[in-house]
């Protein structure tokens, strides 16, 4: 089976920081809004902040890396497996048959680097299971042609 | 047809439409009272310019609402300030559902959803067309649209009859019926989870509120210097140190007075919900039918049906009651849970099942389902989750009561025995062009899922799975109702799981395009 393209853990790693930024900023106010005026004494100012800042920003930095270790995809001509999680993992296989529409999307950070999101929707609801992040922009493209052409496959069918 | 203004085929919704909706000239008194604060004229004002208002609104939009059905779609246009224009194709209708409030009822009207795969709700809703018209627009849509477009007979009212069924060719349809009776939906009542909530709810209530005859009561079988007006639990607190004879017969008739009123209301409920519950099955076609005060009229193709869920909960096993729902793709997510599935059966001997999924699935042969267990090894996975919370919760104790607390740690063997009936209720199988999966200890669910209408299929490990080698596997199928998961077949060996998943999927890909 293939893996991600690996510069989509650089992008894993910008949105996983973005959010540690986010959880130490909480921290700080429940820190400074919440702990401080009610005269608790806090035997360590700053310990609750930069144990959130310690924790978080590892796991930005570590975790992306595992999670591209397990992450496969593979697009055979009647199916797409999907394969990934570090802890909890999960396979998935959408028969091509089922597959309603396809498409890429790319954020600014991706396009920058070159990358898109290949989403596969069934009619299944839960469609959002079936997204391969992180892949090269053209090969994404060709993904997504290749993927929308059913009616060659009911013939073969 | 009195209702509808006919041009060029295109139809008004019923001329009572505007009256029901009159419930938003609300809004303007609403505002009115907001406009109190004011003064006086401005209240008046306010009121008077937005009842115009919405009046105008009302009825502009009862004018510029028309719709048709053409051979192949619905046509809808409408729009007050924006016109909009839907086409609905008749072949992605999955079902037209017609409700009826007491109201509606009283005037013989009704609204008419219609249904289709894909998409968050309701794709259309006609509010509201005369029952007839309803009537005919389900037969129109969803009776054998490709084969006979012309309307079934059997849904045709005398009425429209006379004009429009001279033109239908009698369709030979053979109507099958079930219907659930007034003693089978108070069975059906009792036995639901709801009888034990609303038990729970009227104690709690009452003694927030004490709005049920307990005083009575207590003052009958409670010696009178005991009893606290208004409060039952220090009365019978009081009389269990005094009198211990007093307070069990005073505890139990007590007990016997809520089961009795929470069952009650329960009982009623569910048969004023279900009233002459009726499925009628027109060859391909399945028509249901209930309620007292708000009568529901669903229709759907049999061909459309995703998945059926048998239901069955511990108090239900032991009387051998099921109850049975189907999922059709035209409910979409955006929709409430409750309404995302149809009832086929609110209530069912266990025996009659088979019957009732012939109507379904003609060539499910249920009765020859065999179960495969899950790998055994599920079973020490089973206990250890339990086991686990009765050790936090023994450490937990133990720490802050003292060493009596240890005593919890005996309730690992229940859990042992828990563990064991669980296991035992997990389970899959394979039945023709069928995929069935069950499971669950205190409602057991059973879902069959025909292998045409498999959308994705999971496999899916939770750590501690990963540890023991197990694994669980997910069968997604269309407007998937259920919440959490799709219907999966949990902790089969990995291995297996996975080799299960695969087939399963050659199976899939084997039956084509479907939509």
């Amino acid at each position: 089976m293939n893996q991600l393209h690996p510069r989509v853990t650089i992008v894993w790693r910008v949105t996983g920081l973005l959010a540690a930024a986010i959880l130490t900023a909480l921290a700080g106010l429940l820190e400074v809004a919440v702990l401080l005026p009610q005269g608790e004494a806090l035997i360590y100012p700053g310990l609750l902040v930069g144990l959130v800042a310690l924790v978080s920003i590892a796991l930005a930095i570590l975790w992306p890396g595992l999670r591209y270790r397990y992450w496969r995809w593979l697009v055979e001509p009647d199916r797409v497996l999907i394969q990934r999680g570090v802890l909890w993992r999960s396979r998935s296989l959408l028969p091509r048959v089922r597959i309603q529409h396809v498409d890429t999307r790319s954020s600014p950070l991706q396009r920058w680097l070159g990358l898109a999101t290949l989403i596969i929707y069934t009619a299944g609801t839960r469609g959002a299971d079936a997204e391969i992040p992180g892949l090269a922009a053209e090969q994404a493209e060709r993904l997504r042609e290749e993927l929308a052409q059913l009616e060659e496959l009911d013939d073969r069918v | 047809m009195t209702a509808s203004e006919a041009r060029d085929g295109w139809q008004r919704l019923h001329p009572l439409t505007p009256l029901l909706k009159a419930t938003q000239l609300l809004y303007a008194v609403v505002a009115g009272v907001i406009a109190v604060s004011v003064g006086r004229g401005a209240t008046v004002a306010v009121i008077l310019v937005l009842t115009i208002v919405v009046a105008a609104w009302i009825i502009l939009s009862y004018l510029r609402f028309r719709y048709k059905v053409t051979e192949d779609s619905l046509l809808i246009t409408h729009g007050v300030l924006f016109r909009q224009r839907r086409v609905v194709p008749r072949s992605r209708i999955q079902n037209v559902d017609l409700r009826a409030g007491l109201l509606q009822q009283l005037l013989r009207v009704t609204t008419a959803r219609i249904e289709t795969a894909g998409g968050r709700g309701t794709e259309a809703a006609l509010h509201v067309v005369s029952r007839s018209e309803g009537m005919r627009l389900r037969a129109k849509l969803v009776g054998l649209a490709q084969a006979a477009p012309p309307i079934a007979p059997a849904a045709v009212d005398a009425e429209v009859g006379e004009t429009e069924a001279v033109s239908a060719p009698p369709v030979t349809k053979e109507a099958a019926v079930h219907r659930t009776s007034i003693l089978q939906l108070a069975v059906a009542g009792a036995t639901s989870h709801r009888a034990g909530v609303l038990i729970g709810a009227l104690l709690g209530g009452d003694y927030l509120f004490q709005f049920m005859p307990t005083e009575r009561i207590l003052g009958r079988f409670l010696p009178p210097e005991y009893v606290e007006s208004g409060d039952a639990v220090r009365s019978l607190v009081e009389t269990a140190q005094q009198d211990m004879k007093a307070f069990l017969t005073g505890l139990f008739v007590l007990g016997l007075f809520f089961a009795v009123a929470g069952w009650g209301i329960s009982v009623l409920g569910s048969v004023m919900r279900y009233f002459d519950f009726t499925l009628r099955q027109f060859g391909p076609e399945l028509q249901v039918s209930y309620g007292l005060f708000t009568r529901h009229e669903k229709g759907f193709r049999r061909s459309r049906v995703q998945n059926v869920q048998i239901e069955e909960h511990i108090l239900r096993r032991w009387l051998k009651l099921a109850s049975l729902r189907v999922q059709t793709a035209g409910y979409g997510p955006g929709m409430k849970a409750s309404e995302r599935v149809e009832t086929l059966a609110p209530i069912v001997r266990t025996s009659d099942l088979t019957e009732y999924l012939k109507a379904v699935y003609p060539d499910l042969d249920w009765e020859a389902v065999e179960w495969r267990p899950a790998h055994p090894r599920s079973r020490r996975r089973l206990f250890i989750r339990r086991a686990f919370v009765v050790v936090a919760a023994t450490i937990a104790l133990t720490l802050l009561v003292g060493l009596d607390a240890l005593a919890l740690s005996l309730a690992l063997v229940p859990a042992w025995f828990l563990s064991n009936a669980h296991y035992r209720h997990l389970g899959h199988s394979r039945s023709g062009n069928f995929a069935l999966v069950r499971e669950g200890l205190w409602t057991r669910r059973t879902y069959i899922v025909p292998v045409r209408r498999v959308q994705a299929l999971h496999f899916k490990q939770t750590p501690f799975q990963q540890r023991l080698g197990l694994g669980t596997v997910h069968i997604e199928t269309a407007g998937n109702p259920y919440d959490w998961h799709a219907p999966r077949s949990i902790d089969l060996g990995a291995a297996y799981g996975l080799e299960l998943m695969e087939r399963l999927g050659s199976e899939v890909t084997a039956t084509g395009l479907t939509f």
